[in-house]
């Protein structure tokens, strides 16, 4: 293997701890997403309590407008308190155990992720435009990979499994326009 | 049985910090899995790097045995856990925008939030960007109209019901995809790259077989019957049954017919000779042994909707009952003493009779038979008059007046909801 094809996987060995092999991580993940299930009748998300922090701000600014907009209002309307959802407070938790995975393996610190050929600059703005299009695109498909993808894959869910696949396809397709950014 | 009602055990706090907790190992599994690092999610799409791939479908796949091997052992209820609902056009289209999204940007939502949380520049501007696309998505949802909220809506829709197959035959099939997939990826991927590391091939076909042997269990074991369903979760209802809490007086039946705030459906369960020869007006025939098809129309039913199962007396009522409860209806219940006691009570209504037929053959109501065996009707009647007896719909103004404990408490059903909403 050429030096420009070193996986980032041993990248991140030279920087921190090893990353979990991959089907443990998996498993595990699986557990706790059936533990989820079990314990609260639903699985993960992460979208959705962005979404719900987001309407939260635009409820302090406008709430009319949130009221008049029956999406919004859904989540916000009247005397709703859009934070006061559970996926509010996994979304918080995801937070802080990421957080704490980064400090125990010695991997949290100011940083920017790019690939060889694009300066950090162009970096921000690519992951803020994919954000976008990702933040966008989660709320059309009613969920994102967590909340639509893991969870509803899970449960053998058609629309899921169709989700799923439309995820790799976009991905893949696109994935060879922007080698640049990556390669 | 599961899933817990947490709610009712620890409260909406005890909820929230049960989701703060589940929140905290899903990021913590993240990180550690390496989704904190664009370059490795984005490896997936140029196959240098597999981890994406790996723990998406093991984490799936190993949930969905689990939740299958749970519902065989009767330890979880299926009908109790969120499905997310199937929205086909909303959900491929949203799938290959977030696909783009993805491979632009470097992350979904959630690792996006382990990346920003360990100081990653690039996951900062992500979840910046995500904000503002759930921001836009709001602004504009009122503009997509009526595609977004029903194209492609099949509802609750799994893939062993699309395939026709048994749930553990289906779990079988998703298991067995996904361990080729991760062979013909990493096929693909040493024929790309030859890369060096090797894998610890003992454990993988270790997990693996767990997970193959872990399906076949599941389909040997089968899904339980409504019947056995509800003896998993009859320790809740024994209290209910024990006081005749859902047992109807034909009176408080009478009433609920009557009743224009109250959406009554009669499910009568019985064959088809009695039903044509008398039954409650409004009343369904319902066949007990194929009322899991009801499904859907059940879960339909508006919040003021009673449901009552009518037999000739109670002993089949029940079954039925109770294969509903297990369905997961609320609001059922049972006409006490079946259409027996009903005909004792109003079965002469054809002296006042507001229908047709009052006066025909000089009947003076359906005669009462000597010995009735168990299950049977126990009225002879002239006519096979179906719902068009007097008896079928007497006028509640001039019957005679019964006294009787009044059972029917609207209990609104719990709606399931959950994934990213």
């Amino acid at each position: 293997m050429s030096s420009a094809e070193v996986t980032a996987a041993e990248q991140g060995a030279k920087e921190g701890a090893k990353f979990w092999n991959p089907y443990v991580a998996g498993t595990l993940l699986g557990v706790l997403l059936f533990l989820a299930f079990f314990i609260t009748t639903h699985g993960l998300g992460a979208s959705g309590g962005v979404g719900r922090l987001i309407v939260f701000f635009e409820d302090l600014f406008a709430p009319e407008h949130v009221n008049r907009t029956l999406y919004l209002a859904s989540m916000a309307g009247g005397d709703r308190n859009p934070l006061d959802s559970w996926i509010v407070f996994a979304v918080l938790g995801t937070v802080l155990g990421g957080l704490a995975s980064g400090l125990i393996y010695r991997r949290a610190r100011f940083e920017t992720f790019k690939g060889p050929r694009i300066s950090p600059k162009a970096r921000w703005l690519f992951a803020l435009a994919g954000g976008i299009i990702m933040g966008y695109g989660a709320r059309l498909a009613r969920g994102c990979t967590s909340g639509q993808g893991l969870s509803g894959g899970a449960t053998l869910s058609v629309g899921s499994w169709a989700f799923l696949f439309a995820i790799f396809f976009g991905g893949y397709v696109v994935a060879i326009f922007v080698r640049r950014l990556w390669r | 049985m599961g899933p817990l009602d947490l709610t009712a055990s620890v409260g909406h706090g005890g909820v929230l910090v049960v989701s703060l907790v589940i929140g905290f190992l899903f990021g913590f599994i993240l990180e550690a899995a390496g989704f904190g690092d664009s370059r490795k999610l984005a490896g997936q799409f140029y196959f240098t790097d597999l981890t994406v791939l790996k723990v998406m479908f093991t984490s799936i796949i190993v949930a969905a045995v689990l939740i299958g091997l749970a519902s065989s052992l009767g330890l979880l209820n299926l009908d109790g856990i969120f499905v997310n609902p199937t929205h086909l056009g909303p959900g491929i289209i949203g799938g290959v925008v977030m696909g783009v999204g993805f491979i632009v940007g470097g992350y979904c939502p959630g690792t996006s939030l382990v990346s920003m949380a360990t100081g990653k520049i690039d996951g900062m501007f992500f979840v910046l960007g995500v904000s503002i696309g759930i921001f836009a998505f709001g602004e504009s949802v009122g503009s997509l109209g009526e595609w977004w909220l029903t194209s492609g809506d099949l509802g609750r829709f799994t893939l062993p019901e699309l395939f026709g197959l048994s749930y553990g035959v289906t779990l079988l099939l998703v298991v067995l995809m996904a361990l080729a997939m991760f062979a013909g990826f990493s096929a693909l991927r040493t024929a790309l790259y030859k890369p060096k590391e090797s894998s610890n091939m003992r454990l993988q076909g270790a997990g693996a077989l767990a997970l193959v042997g872990a399906a076949v269990l599941t389909i040997i074991l089968g899904q339980p019957t409504l019947d056995q369903k509800y003896e998993h979760m009859s320790a809740k209802y024994q209290k209910t049954l024990k006081e005749r809490a859902v047992h109807l007086d034909p009176a408080e039946l009478l009433g609920l017919m009557n009743d224009n705030l109250v959406a009554l459906r009669i499910f009568d369960s019985r064959k088809e000779s009695d039903w044509n020869v008398f039954h409650l007006r409004g009343a369904e025939r319902v066949d007990l042994d194929t009322i899991a098809s009801q499904k859907e129309r059940i879960k339909a039913m508006p919040a003021n909707g009673v449901i009552v199962v009518v037999d000739n007396d109670e002993t089949q009522a029940l079954v039925g009952w109770k294969r509903l409860i297990a369905l997961g209806a609320t609001n059922v219940y049972l006409l006490e003493g079946g259409l027996n006691n009903w005909l004792m009570a109003y079965g002469k209504a054809s002296e006042h009779g507001h229908g047709h037929g009052s006066t025909q053959a000089g009947e003076a109501g359906p005669k009462k038979l000597k010995t009735v065996p168990k299950g049977a009707l126990g009225f002879s009647f002239a006519l096979a008059l179906g719902q068009h007896h007097p008896a079928s719909n007497p006028d509640p103004h001039h019957v005679p007046k019964r006294a009787f404990t009044k059972k029917v408490k609207l209990i609104s059903k719990k709606t399931l909801s959950g994934g990213c909403g």
